[in-house]
């Protein structure tokens, strides 16, 4: 897995292009943003977000409570308990477990790379101890999918130590005939997609093990309601697996390991990579059991399983996604492992109160972790649906590393994400307004993210023969990104030692049109009086450190996983980004701030920013980066930074995404060697060069045409 | 699973086959220049989409090791799979569609390097999509120039 990276743009750069807009483009070179992903479903709405009553303790309505483990020995609450377990009445299992239980007594382990291994006392070692015997006695199936099957509302299933392939379930044909096409949902122009009902028949098609919370009721409408706002009362079919828990009984989530994958070197290692040693590429090829890594394309699914709690497992070896859940109301996971998963180790898809914490991932080709689609809960919410604002997603507490990206999402409105470490990942956060159609929500608002750490993301997948495929471009070294977030807080965060730049923000003039309701927010925090612009307003970044290493911070073996470059090391107070901030300063954005955030030293002098930092603190002045919110506004040097979105974002003109005009695909020099301020020097000076050019000027002419009058400061 | 293939893609490449007949796709380009040439029109009526079809459909899956390895007529088919997912007709919202020829160019230039082998098209779709309208008005402006 070397670093090597074959470039074939030399015919590009020969004489194909002409035109002065091109010309100027290959003397670009930028930090510009990718934007993340997107992700194709059928037609989803988001859930109810009351309680549902009919079942008791009701469903949904809030963030589920897991219950203890000891409860499940006891019996004590609602629900039936189930145990899964490997080995002729548990003994392999208990075998494992006891293992397990002693290394975490006596030596500890840690629950995330980033932190600090951590012991089990003698008590709770006995109590786990006692627990899985009684669980191996109570034992009576190996496959989890059998188990599930048989649950009902409020069960609880005990998965012991092992792993779990589920080998019916592998079983299982793709593209099974019982549903395919009878059961696929069609759409006026013919765009196919798995029905509910699909799912739930032929669970095991797509999916490793299928969870099932509501029964089938009626077809779906078509073609769907355009309102998202709750699941038509033809197609919701009442509780059959609301409230349900599964969970490990492990010391550690690493004891019981879903598993889609296969041909390991190792398969008992927890971080052992499917297909072994051959080549990433070779995990792409071939379908179904012809494929000689993956089994399955996604290892766990709750689909509208309102209430369901998962705890204290490792999900391993899908061709897609590691956990999948879809219009749920109330999901809980907590403890939970993402390794090796091809696109997303975790997806949420029209999802509420939704919380994924103390989790851990890697080795994903988009992102680790993905809340997409996530409801309007935010400032322009239907009050009748949602009467409070609130956060309907967290994600806290998680180590979120070595993939394309630690986090992403379409249309992740009012999500928030808190106390997570973003390490070793191309880029660590990105979250986009895109895909508007399929993705209910647009424009994304309303994130907050905050006390995270975000450092080191330097990690190029970008080359021939990488730990794992990049299925989506990302510009290598940069923390965070909004592309088109409006009412986003970014407030209280680490950010350090990311080469590119530290945190960036752009706008997405998509041109999305459409009516108010469920599909589209009523209204947006961007001040032009159409829709074309109505993304990138109304962010505001406070209170971070850039560039400063945090107190407590310690150097771990995974932040050079797969040959991550860092400068940090065991003394490190300091780490620069590339640039800490930048912005396109998009000519009609409104309302984007950065204010009271400090740079290396502690101080707000040491911060470094595209535009640059204004000379006196609190000011909104044309051609710095604006700190006062209520008059800031984008300007003209956007005509100069535009072509380059435009070049690397999706090589329009360069014909060639590692043209030499876009430099995403690499490791960024190291923030303040020669070769970056080269970098650096070169980028202004073509940005300032094409800002005065006359695509510049045509850039600015159009956004301004495109985006009607824009009144100043937030909200018009 | 052929058949199901074949039955899944049938009615799709009906579609498409209609709506290439009738102008080149169904995107509605913004200017003259960008409506194809008639004598280019392709008739990809039973042509299946390239890539791993899962449930109905290629776009989630499909790669540019997939796109590089496609026929004119799989890639056509291919683009009119993935536009279908990502514009679907009924959602309640309109957003920019590429037409044939921009995704072309898009997937063809994105998927040269030889490690974008594992770049999902749908993504790259919806990447470009993001910026096709600023993409055209500058191409416009562009072909007024003396």
């Amino acid at each position: 897995m070397g670093k090597t990276k074959r470039s074939e743009s030399t015919d590009v750069r020969t004489g194909r292009h002409t035109l002065p807009l091109t010309f100027l483009l290959l003397l670009v070179a930028l930090a510009i943003p990718a934007l993340a992903s997107a992700h194709l479903e059928r037609p989803s709405y988001w859930p109810d977000p009351t309680a549902d009553t009919s079942i008791t303790p009701a469903a949904g309505g809030k963030v589920p409570k897991a219950r203890t483990l000891r409860s499940a020995v006891t019996g004590k609450g609602a629900g039936k308990v189930r145990v899964v377990c490997k080995g002729n009445k548990g003994r392999t299992s208990l075998k494992l477990a006891k293992r397990s239980i002693r290394k975490a007594h006596r030596k500890g382990f840690r629950l995330r790379p980033s932190l600090p291994s951590k012991k089990i006392s003698g008590k709770k070692a006995k109590q786990l101890r006692r627990m899985n015997k009684k669980f191996a006695r109570r034992c009576h199936s190996h496959s989890i999918q059998d188990v599930v099957d048989k649950s009902g509302n409020n069960d609880r299933i005990v998965i012991m130590p092992g792993r779990y392939t589920e080998p019916k379930s592998r079983k299982s044909a793709v593209n099974d005939p019982r549903c395919n096409p009878s059961l696929l949902q069609e759409d006026q122009r013919g765009a196919l997609t798995p029905s509910y009902e699909y799912q739930v028949k032929c669970g095991n098609d797509q999916n490793l093990i299928h969870i099932a919370g509501r029964a089938v009721k009626g077809d779906p409408v078509t073609p769907p309601v355009a309102d998202r706002h709750g699941i038509p009362e033809q197609e919701l079919g009442r509780c059959i697996r609301c409230n349900l828990q599964i969970e490990g009984s492990g010391a550690r989530p690493e004891d019981v390991i879903l598993d889609a994958g296969k041909n390991y070197d190792n398969a008992k290692k927890p971080g052992a990579r499917p297909g072994g040693d051959i080549d990433a590429s070779a995990c792409h090829s071939g379908e179904g059991v012809d494929n000689p890594c993956f089994a399955k394309h996604v290892v766990m699914r709750t689909d509208r399983s309102d209430g369901f709690v998962g705890r204290n497992f490792l999900m391993r070896g899908a061709k897609e996604h590691g956990f999948y859940t879809e219009e749920t109301d109330g999901v809980l996971l907590d403890k939970v492992k993402f390794f090796w998963n091809a696109d997303y180790g975790h997806l949420s898809f029209t999802t509420d109160h939704n919380v994924v914490k103390n989790c851990d991932g890697f080795g994903s080709g988009d992102a680790v972790v993905y809340p997409g689609a996530s409801p309007q809960t935010g400032e322009f919410r239907d009050e009748g649906f949602y009467p409070k604002e609130r956060y309907n997603t967290t994600i806290k507490k998680c180590d979120l590393h070595g993939s394309a990206m630690g986090y992403s999402g379409s249309m992740g409105n009012s999500v928030r994400v808190t106390k997570n470490r973003f390490y070793g990942n191309a880029n660590g956060l990105t979250t986009d307004t895109l895909s508007a159609p399929g993705h209910p929500g647009f424009p994304a608002d309303g994130m907050k993210i905050d006390k995270n750490w975000f450092y080191a993301n330097n990690l190029d997948v970008y080359i021939d023969d990488p730990p794992f495929e990049a299925l989506v471009p990302q510009p290598v070294g940069t923390g965070f990104f909004w592309p088109g977030h409006n009412n986003g807080r970014f407030e209280d965060n680490w950010v350090f030692d990311n080469w590119r730049q530290g945190a960036m923000l752009i706008s997405i003039p998509d041109a999305i049109a459409g009516e108010a309701e469920g599909a589209i927010d009523p209204d947006t925090q961007c001040a032009s009086d159409e829709s074309g612009v109505s993304t990138s307003c109304d962010n505001q970044y406070s209170g971070n450190h850039m560039g400063e290493v945090p107190p407590g911070f310690k150097m771990h073996s995974s932040l050079k996983k797969f040959g991550n470059p860092t400068t940090l090391s065991k003394r490190a107070k300091t780490a620069p980004n590339g640039v800490d901030f930048w912005w396109d300063e998009a000519t009609t954005n409104t309302g984007n701030c950065w204010f009271d955030n400090t740079g290396p030293d502690g101080t707000r002098d040491s911060l470094t920013a595209d535009p640059a930092p204004a000379p006196v603190a609190g000011q909104s002045l044309p051609g710095f980066l604006p700190e006062n919110c209520s008059t800031s506004i984008g300007g003209p040097a956007y005509g100069g930074k535009v072509p380059g979105l435009l070049a690397c974002f999706a090589a329009w003109e360069t014909k060639e995404l590692d043209a030499p005009g876009c430099t995403w695909y690499d490791t960024p020099p190291k923030p303040g060697s020669g070769g970056a301020l080269a970098a650096q020097r070169q980028q202004r000076r073509a940005e300032k060069s094409l800002a005065h050019s006359d695509t510049g000027k045509r850039i600015e002419e159009w956004v301004r045409e495109f985006s009607g009058e824009v009144s100043y400061g937030p909200h018009g | 699973m052929a058949e199901l293939r074949r039955a899944g893609s049938a009615a799709l490449a009906g579609l498409v086959g209609l709506a290439l007949l009738a102008g080149c796709g169904s995107a509605e380009p913004s200017a003259e220049a960008r409506s194809g040439d008639p004598e280019a029109v392709v008739d990809i009526s039973g042509t299946d989409p390239v890539g791993e079809m899962t449930a109905g459909s290629v776009a989630s899956l499909v790669e540019c090791r997939d796109w590089k390895e496609a026929s004119t007529e799989e890639q056509l088919a291919t683009i009119e799979d993935v536009r279908s997912q990502l514009n679907p007709a009924d959602a309640g919202i309109d957003a920019p569609e590429l037409t044939d020829e921009e995704a072309r160019e898009v997937f063809d230039s994105s998927c040269k390097p030889s490690w974008a082998s594992g770049l999902r098209l749908y993504k790259l779709y919806a990447h470009a999509a993001g910026f096709i309208e600023l993409k055209r008005a500058l191409d416009d402006s562009q072909a007024l120039q003396p």
